[in-house]
């Protein structure tokens, strides 16, 4: 059967580059695009385990996380419309305000 | 290599390989059709020159696309812009994979190839692949085709051409909702996600679903006009409005593909409506047309018999086009969101309560519900004050505050 | 895991990270060659070391789609262009749903391309076409302290790998071996669900001879759905929740209007900077 470690590294490896992509962007979208390659990470994780223990609650989780994903995509957008609007422009350092 | 042939592996190529050239040369005719239909309409006589009835003009049609400089304009997104008619074709032609044609096949009838079969001792399935998630396989085709329209439209350059892309995503992602629901109306009542099996289902109790959910089916239709972009819902596309919407800046070949990826879609989205709610290949008192025959001879007539129900589809999508206005955008948000939604999520709770309460295949219980809903959309309509069309709403509401008829606040 | 699976895994992440530092979007320097070099040879290095893990059975379709993956996740954080970015995250969720179906969850899959490429990444398309017609900005060609964030995230991954091959070894060394065709018998009886819940996890996924016979009807789909339906009622229900008040939040958020501030609208009159427009 496949293996779960190999699963695990890349879930692992998927994660750890949408970390990076958010800490190094500065377009909002590709910032909340970042996050949903975190998604991606760890929907491989769980789908890996499930398969491990041979039970569907990997999978059950991320059928969730699905729904996380979807309820954040559409308030994150929502936000950066708006965020769009006040300052016509995509990048996060336009709202660097409180910075000391 | 015989052999290989009546394993259901290499019997699922050659009918892949079979389909796929049948659409594309289908494809062709489609548009000879339409013309045709379109000169019906109009009380015109349609391509008449190239051969006999005109028939061989969709050939001279498409050597025109295929010898036509490929030409592409100096201010494009090169890379995506012959990358979105590819997407296009490419997602058109694989939805038909999992559609059934005609049910299961006995291999020993094969002339030739299956003559070293005992009867019965080999029995494959008239389908390029059957897939656990079936209809889920087929959605999420479906809902990939949008990136075909939205890239093409981007890649282009051209304020028309983007518009018609914003237009064509807005559209699709919302009629792919009542779309979603009404199929899952179906799911509910046939409890399987199986397209063959929902086939066959309807052949075996000779109750098309259509019969038990006409609403559902219509908005299905409607959905599935939206879904390849066809009038009166192909705004993304309007000559009137945007020269030739996303496909402006294409010419050539490249747009030749999106005339398939267009045509194609409309044969899967039709073929799924025969297939959920008109039997697929089912009539009634033929006996060839029964899931106990399997003889190759049954299949070739179950083929024929669901490729002209796709044929009376696709006729009437053409007497609509050639019929109906297109929509304005806001008229065409308005009906998705504040009618198909509501209308097909109603239909979705109502067939979890029938399956809930063991009615789901009682046709009077589902034409019941049907009506109900139908009854309470129609109330809810009739209430509302405001004129459907919608952009008139402050003038109603104006006139009502002075006091003054309506026609007078519109001069 | 053997050490030499684990040290070249972690020269592996070196080789990425330090590939992915110069991929990120930088206008001083030219075409980042040497980050790309760096890059593959991470890749190659990436690859060795799941040989070396070597669970049997992985195939060559774990190897391709895997390294499709990641590659199109490197081009979503490094393409200068977030119209790129959004489709090469298209082609990973498409990976990332073929790696599901490797695994025998197909509804997950077809959830995943429904979902995400069918839904929130058109959404995604259709926001950064609406706010960005105009070639990439001055926001996309530079990034923020790229060194610090591709060591964020790679220490990230480097502890998540080496508690998860610790944790997974653990667990092997505790149960004996979970494996799905040895667990089947005691998870079916453990969470006392119907045999059908695991009946289709079980199979491995062979591919070709297995695709067109015809199957019970209790297939993923169906197995998950009884799932998610018992087990996980609650949180079935928190999720629809959720999902009504995401929606009434959205729709609220974007219905009002909101003024356009700030001097870094190009249409903010000159010259008023700093007395009626705050200056940033």
């Amino acid at each position: 059967m496949p293996g779960t470690t190999e699963y695990v590294i890349l879930g692992a490896c998927l994660f750890a580059l949408g970390m990076a992509g958010f800490l190094a962007r500065r377009n909002l979208i590709v910032m909340f695009l970042c996050t949903e390659i975190m998604f991606q990470g760890v929907v491989l994780t769980v789908v890996g385990f499930s398969q491990l223990w041979a039970n569907l609650d990997g999978q059950a989780y991320a059928l969730f996380l699905l729904v996380i994903a979807a309820v954040e995509a559409g308030l994150a957008l929502g936000l950066v419309v708006l965020l769009y609007r006040r300052r016509g422009t995509l990048d996060a350092e336009a709202w660097s305000v409180m910075r000391g | 290599m015989k052999d290989f042939l009546v394993t259901q592996f290499g019997f699922s190529l050659v009918l892949a390989a079979l389909v796929f050239a049948v659409i594309q040369g289908a494809v062709a005719y489609c548009i000879y059709y339409e013309r045709k239909i379109a000169a019906w309409t109009q009380d015109r006589y349609g391509p008449n020159r190239a051969g006999p009835l005109g028939l061989l003009q969709p050939i001279a049609d498409g050597l025109k696309f295929v010898f036509k400089e490929d030409y592409i304009p100096g201010h494009v997104d090169k890379i995506l812009f012959v990358l979105a008619p590819g997407i296009m074709f490419v997602v058109c032609g694989i939805g038909f994979l999992i559609l059934p044609w005609g049910g299961q096949l006995d291999a020993s009838t094969l002339p030739w190839l299956g003559s070293h079969l005992q009867p019965g001792e080999r029995m494959l399935s008239v389908q390029v692949v059957s897939l656990n998630v079936g209809i889920l396989y087929l959605l999420a085709v479906m809902s990939m085709s949008v990136y075909g329209v939205v890239l093409g439209g981007w890649s282009s350059n051209n304020k028309y051409s983007f518009y018609g892309a914003m237009r064509a995503c807005a559209q699709m992602l919302a009629y792919e909702i009542p779309m979603g629901l009404t199929i899952l109306v179906v799911v509910l009542t046939m409890g399987t996600l199986r397209l063959e099996e929902i086939a066959a289902e309807q052949a075996a109790s000779g109750v098309w679903n259509v019969a038990r959910h006409p609403l559902a089916a219509l908005i299905l239709f409607i959905t599935a006009l939206a879904e390849a972009n066809r009038a009166p819902f192909d705004l993304a596309e309007a000559e009137q409005e945007l020269v030739g919407g996303y496909h402006t800046e294409y010419g050539a070949l490249k747009f030749g593909l999106f005339f398939l990826g267009e045509y194609a879609s409309m044969i899967t989205t039709s073929a799924l409506v025969v297939v959920l709610f008109l039997g697929g290949w089912h009539v009634w008192g033929v006996s060839a047309l029964t899931m106990e025959a399997t003889s190759i001879w049954a299949v070739l007539a179950k083929m024929t018999v669901m490729a002209g129900k796709v044929a009376i589809l696709i006729f009437v999508y053409m007497w609509v086009r050639w019929s109906l206005p297109r929509f304005r955008f806001d008229q065409l948000m308005r009906l998705a969101w504040k009618s198909l939604v509501p209308m097909s999520l109603g239909l979705f709770a109502a067939a979890a309560g029938l399956l809930y309460f063991g009615l789901h295949r009682s046709i009077a219980a589902c034409l019941a519900v049907n009506a109900v809903v139908l009854a309470g959309a129609v109330a809810v309509a009739s209430r509302g004050r405001t004129p459907i069309t919608g952009r008139q709403a402050n003038l109603v509401r104006q006139a009502a505050r002075n006091d003054v008829p309506l026609a007078e606040v519109r001069t | 895991m053997t050490p030499a699976a684990l040290y070249t895994l972690y020269a592996a992440f070196v080789l990425g990270g330090t590939g992915l530092y110069f991929l990120l979007p930088n206008p001083d320097r030219g075409k980042p060659l040497a980050g790309a070099a760096l890059g593959a040879l991470g890749l190659v290095a990436l690859v060795v070391a799941w040989a070396l893990i070597g669970d049997a059975g992985t195939g060559a379709a774990f190897y391709v789609l895997g390294l499709v993956a990641l590659l199109c996740t490197v081009r979503v954080i490094t393409h200068p262009k977030p119209v790129y970015s959004a489709l090469y995250f298209v082609l990973t969720v498409l990976a990332v749903a073929a790696l599901c179906v490797l695994q025998g969850a197909e509804f997950l899959a077809a959830a995943l391309v429904i979902i995400y490429a069918g839904a929130i990444l058109v959404t995604y398309v259709f926001v950064i076409m609406l706010a960005q017609q105009s070639g990439p900005s001055s926001t996309d060609r530079r990034s923020r302290e790229p060194f610090l964030s591709v060591c964020a995230g790679f220490v990230t991954m480097a502890v998540i790998t080496a508690h998860a091959s610790k944790a997974l070894e653990s667990s092997v060394a505790a149960g004996g071996t979970p494996r799905a065709e040895a667990r089947l018998a005691s998870a079916a009886a453990e969470s006392g669900a119907p045999a059908g819940l695991v009946e289709d996890e079980a199979k491995p996924s062979d591919d070709g001879a297995k695709r067109s016979a015809p199957k019970p009807v209790t297939g993923n789909a169906m197995a998950l759905g009884g799932a998610v339906m018992t087990r996980y009622m609650v949180a079935l229900q928190l999720s629809g929740l959720l999902l009504l008040i995401a929606m009434v939040g959205a729709v609220a958020m974007s219905r009002k209007r909101v003024p356009q501030e700030g001097a870094v609208s190009p249409r903010a009159p000159l010259g008023q900077a700093g007395r009626e427009v705050p200056p940033y």
